[in-house]
């Protein structure tokens, strides 16, 4: 039980459950722990360990109320049957929504994600606007202290060498060494820690940056030929620039790596009250971050493998197999439907924007495949996926659900996608202001395909989905006379397609898979007419 | 807290030194969210009740002053604890407990004082007796997680009917002294204990006091043979046995609003099935549905508006509900046969009729009355 803390309090948690639920019928009898509950304490002390989502739950709203002054609810949640009450104000037509259920502030929910699920996040935004503060806030969940955090802090800067950010060799141990094999290392501390944050990624050298992937994306650095192994850890990198500009240019690679992007919003002045108190207090909520919401190595093990756990369910996975499939499809890229991607026209020294001048005969306003440059990657599907798991465990969700899905996606692709700023899409009215807002613009995307999905009726009639369950199933024992029957039905559902719709960008997916079902069924049925009975 | 008294002890003093500008900044934290927060008050309550804990130096002192600190922050601000108390037991409990606690305080700094707190104001009227014991048990006790259950038998005992079940679960494994601490029998012989436990475990519907003669008192207090406590063991477990005529008020459970009870219409028994039993009944007043927990040491009445359940005729076929010390009864071989339960009285508005005991309510009373066999002290 936490000790009893007044509500302003900077080390005060809030009381489990977090996310409270309506009590069921025959609730449970009082027992000794209700004796011993009040206003004097937070349940979460009686010895009873707390769930660990509740943990970060807690975690959360301990950095919300004391720790980040962030008025931005920007994560919203709506009950069913309960849509949002909205206000539509005039000038561009903001239209503001007050939602019905448990809403999140992206700025500080996003980092305790990314925390949870070892992942790389880059905060954007102007100087000033909490972005190391936040990172080092997660620094110390993780359980260091305030200045073996700070301490950690890699400061992107045009002198850091390799050896600034990794190492140096032991001077004696270099002189004396007779190979390479005997040369010691005095690692840098930061390598070891569970929270990896770099400030100001874009100031660092490129050849430096290139050693800081290593790192990033393989977990080991290397001087010398001797390596060091970094343990699972999160990473938070900060950068000024939007685009990622800076001294240098980020190198393509080490920008692929960045999982999520976190953006920091402007200071609203109406909390200006609340920055003069911790003036006059002299208030650093970062020295007060109760213990209860510190995370042991073990404990972040295990959320880790019990976020990995939630389910998503087919008819979530549909709807993100639609949305992936609009973009990296271009119908003019190629001939063989194989190579009809946009990476068939970047490996020709071409952009979308020059091959999608030509007519398709698809109306390229609302098609999606025109507004990208690029498709989507494994990673960022990966990374997709397990940001919409990790949400829905923190939300306390037993599966994933669309509304995790919409949430997550716009911050995931942030950086994934680029536009095709010729699109004819952002010259609809009110349209081009998705040129300088991504947020805005992969959501819009994201409910966009979900209202093709919806309108082609996907959830209740697709054959394909069928032929996913019979083939789940397996080949073994499957009977020459079944397998034949399949064969016919793929080739009839391609028949149908191709009499019914052009090759839009889910129509090639579906092709695609039913080509790939069509060979696996054939093989198969090569060898099973040919063995030997 | 910005002055240093000289009269205050070295450990307070140092850790008023040390933790000056934090401790200044949670006052002002707390005085922004209860504008009413006095310094004067507080200081004054820091000096009341941290000194007589912070007399010697122990290297949990600070997290115990701490703990402390901000409880009185909290009470101050509620102005539940101060010169002007509304709430007198928790006085009790800083003047009186928690300075013989220190020992248990010291071992778990930051939320027994917490959880002690919590239960005080939870008992409400009966925080003060609760309060006043504690030091008796912190005597015969030596860690907090024993200090929190025995916690839970007193507050039983004060009549928090509701623990019944987890204080007699709590109170067969506490050491005998503190169970009878607990129990309001300090003076009973240890050997008593257990079979304190078992009798009420079998009826709830005795009190404590009445379990045994003195004579029996005596026997125990001096080394009785097992054989003979095995007797005892057995007897006290017995149910209850006597002709339908001789049967006695055992209890009177819930009262009229306006005398702090709960019912605002006469109440009536409900027909909850297998939940329903000789400690827990469920009855409708007005429009309202309540859950009444009782037995010999008080009763407890919540709403509990989930509960849809049917009126129990005073006519209808009697429901046998579970007893309590059943499965104590048939590990003893006690199990019988129902015997014809006692008559209810005429004119009842609803009865709930068990083998040992009978509850009812009248058309022109606010109270639920119980009515089981006589029981004589062994």
């Amino acid at each position: 039980m936490a000790s009893p803390r007044p509500a302003h309090d900077p080390r005060q948690v809030s009381a489990a459950p977090t996310l409270p639920r309506a009590k069921p019928a025959g609730a449970r009898d009082f027992d000794v722990r209700d004796l011993y509950a009040g206003p004097a304490a937070a349940p979460a002390a009686s010895g009873e360990p707390v769930a660990l989502d509740e943990k970060f739950r807690q975690a959360y709203f301990w950095v919300v109320n004391h720790a980040v002054i962030t008025p931005y609810y920007d994560i919203e949640y709506n009950e069913d049957g309960r849509p949002p009450r909205a206000f539509t104000f005039g000038g561009a037509g903001t239209e503001v929504r007050l939602p019905t259920a448990m809403s999140y502030s992206s700025f500080v929910l996003l980092p305790i994600l990314t925390f949870a699920l070892r992942k790389r996040a880059l905060f954007i935004g102007g100087p000033g606007r909490g972005k190391t503060a936040s990172a080092v806030l997660m620094g110390l969940l993780a359980g260091d202290d305030l200045r073996t955090v700070r301490r950690g802090i890699q400061h992107g800067q045009p002198q850091m060498t390799v050896a600034d950010l990794l190492g140096n060799p032991l001077p004696k141990a270099l002189m004396q060494s007779d190979s390479a094999d005997d040369i010691k290392i005095a690692w840098r501390r930061w390598i070891s820690m569970r929270v990896k944050i770099v400030d100001e990624y874009n100031r660092i050298p490129t050849r430096t940056q290139s050693a800081l992937l290593t790192l990033l994306a393989d977990g080991y650095a290397e001087v010398l030929g001797q390596t060091i192994e970094s343990p699972e850890s999160a990473w938070f990198l900060t950068a000024n620039d939007d685009m990622g500009g800076g001294t240098y240019q980020v190198i393509e690679a080490l920008r692929d790596r960045i999982d999520i992007v976190i953006k920091a919003l402007n200071f609203n002045p109406r909390f200006l009250s609340d920055l003069l108190t911790r003036v006059e207090d002299g208030v650093r909520p970062e020295k007060f971050v109760p213990p209860e919401i510190i995370f042991t190595p073990e404990e972040l093990d295990r959320a880790y493998a019990e976020i990995l756990k939630v389910a998503i369910p087919r008819a979530v996975r549909r709807r993100l197999e639609f949305f992936a499939a609009q973009f990296d499809f271009c119908d003019l890229a190629a001939r063989e439907i194989e190579y009809k991607s946009k990476d068939t026209i970047h490996l020709a020294g071409k952009t979308l924007s020059q091959v999608c001048a030509d007519d398709c005969g698809r109306d390229k306003v609302k098609c999606l495949c025109s507004q990208t440059e690029n498709g989507l990657s494994v990673r960022s599907l990966m990374t997709l996926l397990a940001f919409a798991k990790g949400l829905a465990w923190f939300r306390g969700q037993p599966e994933v659900t669309l509304a995790d899905v919409r949430q997550v996606v716009p911050w995931i692709l942030h950086e994934k996608l680029t536009q095709n700023p010729t699109s004819p899409f952002f010259d609809q009215t009110g349209a081009g202001v998705y040129r300088v807002d991504r947020i805005g613009w992969l959501r819009q995307a994201f409910d966009a395909a979900c209202e093709e999905f919806v309108r082609l009726d996907l959830d209740r009639s697709d054959p394909v989905v069928a032929m996913d369950e019979a083939f789940d199933r397996g080949l073994e024992g499957v009977p020459e006379q079944e397998v034949r029957k399949r064969l016919a039905d793929i080739e009839m559902h391609l028949t149908q397609l191709a009499k019914a719709t052009k090759l839009y960008a889910h129509v090639q997916a579906d092709v695609l898979k039913l080509k790939y079902y069509h060979q696996r069924y054939s093989n198969y049925l090569r060898w099973l007419t040919a063995r030997p009975t | 807290m910005a002055d240093r008294p000289a009269d205050l002890s070295p450990p307070l003093r140092d850790w008023l030194a040390a933790r000056r500008a934090d401790l200044n900044a949670r006052f002002r934290a707390a005085a922004r969210l209860r504008p009413a927060l006095d310094p004067a008050a507080v200081l004054a309550l820091c000096r009341d009740l941290l000194a007589p804990l912070a007399a010697d130096p122990h290297p949990q002192l600070p997290a115990l002053l701490d703990a402390l600190y901000d409880l009185i922050l909290l009470h101050a601000g509620r102005g539940t604890l101060g010169p002007v108390s509304t709430a007198p037991p928790l006085g009790v409990l800083f003047r009186e407990a928690f300075p013989a606690l220190r020992p248990h305080l010291l071992a778990r700094p930051r939320a027994l004082p917490a959880d002690l707190s919590n239960a005080t104001e939870n008992l409400g009227r009966r925080g003060a007796a609760f309060a006043q014991t504690l030091p008796a048990l912190g005597g015969v006790l030596t860690n907090p997680d024993d200090l929190l259950d025995a916690g839970a038998v007193l507050a039983w005992r004060l009549g928090e009917a509701r623990l019944r079940g987890a204080a007699l679960a709590a109170a067969a494994r506490l050491p005998a002294a503190a169970v009878l601490v607990a129990l309001g029998l300090p003076a009973w012989p240890p050997a008593t204990a257990p079979l304190l436990v078992a009798a009420l475990a079998a009826d709830g519907w005795r009190s404590p006091a009445a379990v045994f003669t003195p004579a029996t008192l005596d026997e125990l207090a001096g080394s009785p043979p097992a054989a003979r406590l095995d007797a005892l063991r057995i007897a006290v477990a017995s149910p209850a046995d006597g002709p339908a005529g001789d049967w006695r008020p055992a209890g009177r459970v819930g009262d009229f609003r306006g005398f702090n009870g709960d019912f605002d219409a006469p109440p009536v028994l409900l027909d909850a099935g297998e939940s329903t039993g000789r400690h827990r009944f469920w009855v409708r007043a007005g429009q309202d549905t309540y859950r009444v927990d009782a037995d010999a040491l008080g009763w407890v009445c919540r709403r509990d508006p989930d509960a849809a359940f049917p009126v129990l005729s005073p006519h209808a076929t009697p429901v046998a509900p579970r007893t309590a010390g059943s499965a104590l009864k048939k590990a003893l071989g006690l199990a019988r046969p129902p015997r014809p339960n006692a008559a209810v009285p005429p004119g009842a508005a609803s009865a709930l009729v068990g083998p040992d005991f009978l509850a009812y309510t009248r058309p022109d009373s606010f109270r639920v009355r119980v009515v089981t066999p006589p029981r004589s002290p062994l």
